[in-house]
């Protein structure tokens, strides 16, 4: 083969590589309820080597804590947290439901409790990329635990996100950071109803298509809407840190926080549905 | 049987290197500062051994990344391939015992592939990143890469010249 014909030949080999590429890009670029079969292996099979490296991590970043001799402090914080965490969902859950039975009471059987409604499966973080393009992580536990594409994750801090593929012994969660993670929630006391999404940046959350005469104050608590029929409705998502009114005067830009960690989620429960 | 043994090598080295950057390195909550480790491995072969060999580890190392972490089947790998080739392509009349080599080969693979990767998945999901995600990745990366990268760079140099990853003779 001549020097030139070998030049051409292999000027066409890349090309249909490259194209080949950018095809299957595009093919896999849509949430996919089923992952391809070579994908679902390499999860499965690097699913516990995983786990084992971030009980690793894990572990580490504790010893670094206790170099640092702060274990106890670090024990009893953890405990006050949960205490918190536990006391400040009971509130959610005790203002929903007040306000709840007094809207509810002449609409008996309009909305179910998330309770009623969800088993809460409590599983690990194996892996996190949140340093990367998309917000994700991977969680152990995928289609032998009953987990499936779109439901909601949840830690004891409030929303995580949702399932968007699983294998067989892991499951991929977008988290509500993510650029492509919006939810439909509303401010819980009045009621007002918005669109909160994630940067994809930081891990902040910004409240918007909230008209500008919606009667919001800072630290009142965001809950999901429930409507979209992605996440039920209640489930805790942030609070107002602050409110400022958008350039062209109609809606406001209302910073959420979240109470998760998202960077440091070693746990989060799955809500698989009970029927 | 060198070339048995250098090919264990490799598959235990990339094993490693996904175990070490996904399981652990990624799970301490470092953000954008957490090390592209499996993207040395398309650089330095381009480096190392030529734009083929950078291609051939850029494929494999995109596509392992493709299929356990990534969002598209393909672009990682494509990305990847084009990195390590352009490595080997652009790297051929230097010195290759130079460390300074090795990190701005890094340096600059690693821009070209996040510059390559944003694009190519803004087109094909039709969301396109902002440029302060995408400088905040790269900015981050590169620091943390080129940090890295000397002291990756030398057991491999060694290695592929008087070690087990060193290549079997070509017949003449």
């Amino acid at each position: 083969m001549t020097p030139k014909r070998k030049k051409i030949l292999i000027g066409a080999l890349a090309g249909v590589l490259v194209l080949a590429l950018l095809f299957l890009a595009g093919l896999t670029s849509t949430e996919r309820e089923n992952i391809s079969k070579p994908e679902q292996f390499l999860r499965d099979m690097l699913a516990p080597l995983q786990n084992g490296a971030s009980v690793v991590s894990g572990n580490i970043r504790n010893w670094g804590a206790y170099l640092q001799g702060v274990d106890n402090i670090r024990a009893e914080n953890d405990e006050l947290r949960k205490e918190i965490s536990e006391l400040r969902l009971q509130l959610v859950d005790l203002a929903e439901y007040q306000q709840e039975n007094e809207r509810l009471r002449d609409l008996l059987n309009m909305a179910e409790d998330v309770d009623a409604q969800f088993e809460y499966v409590t599983t690990t973080v194996v892996n996190r990329s949140q340093s990367s393009w998309y917000k994700t992580l991977v969680i152990s536990g995928g289609e032998d635990a009953g987990f499936a594409v779109g439901m909601p994750v949840v830690s004891a801090q409030g929303l995580v996100g949702r399932i968007i593929n699983t294998s067989a012994n892991t499951a991929e969660v977008l988290l509500i950071t993510d650029r492509e993670g919006a939810i439909s929630a509303m401010v819980q006391n009045t009621r007002t109803v918005g669109v909160v999404e994630g940067d994809g940046e930081t891990s902040e959350l910004s409240m918007i298509r909230v008209p500008y005469d919606a009667e919001i104050e800072n630290y009142q608590q965001i809950i999901t809407s429930g409507y979209g029929g992605v996440y039920p409705k209640g489930l805790l998502v942030g609070y107002i840190n602050s409110i400022a009114l958008q350039s062209d005067g109609l809606m406001l830009d209302i910073d959420v926080r979240s109470y998760v960690d998202f960077n440091r989620l070693e746990e989060v429960m799955v809500l698989k549905p009970k029927n | 049987m060198r070339n048995l043994r250098r090919r264990l090598v490799l598959a235990v080295l990339y094993l490693a290197a996904f175990l070490l950057q996904y399981g652990f390195l990624n799970n301490l909550g470092w953000g954008v500062f957490c090390p592209q480790l499996l993207l040395f491995f398309p650089v330095f072969a381009g480096l190392l051994r030529g734009r083929w060999y950078g291609l051939a580890h850029g494929l494999f190392a995109g596509l392992l990344m493709d299929l356990v972490i990534g969002r598209f089947l393909g672009l990682n790998a494509l990305v990847w391939g084009a990195a390590g080739f352009l490595t080997g392509r652009f790297t051929t009349s230097l010195f290759k015992e130079n460390y300074p080599i090795a990190v701005i080969s890094v340096l600059l693979s690693y821009t070209f592939s996040s510059l390559l990767y944003a694009v190519l998945a803004g087109l094909v999901s039709g969301s396109f990143f902002s440029m302060t995600l995408i400088s905040r990745i790269i900015l981050g990366g590169v620091v943390v890469n080129c940090f890295i990268a000397p002291i990756i760079y030398l057991p491999v140099y060694r290695s592929l010249s008087y070690g087990w990853l060193q290549p079997m003779p070509k017949r003449a």
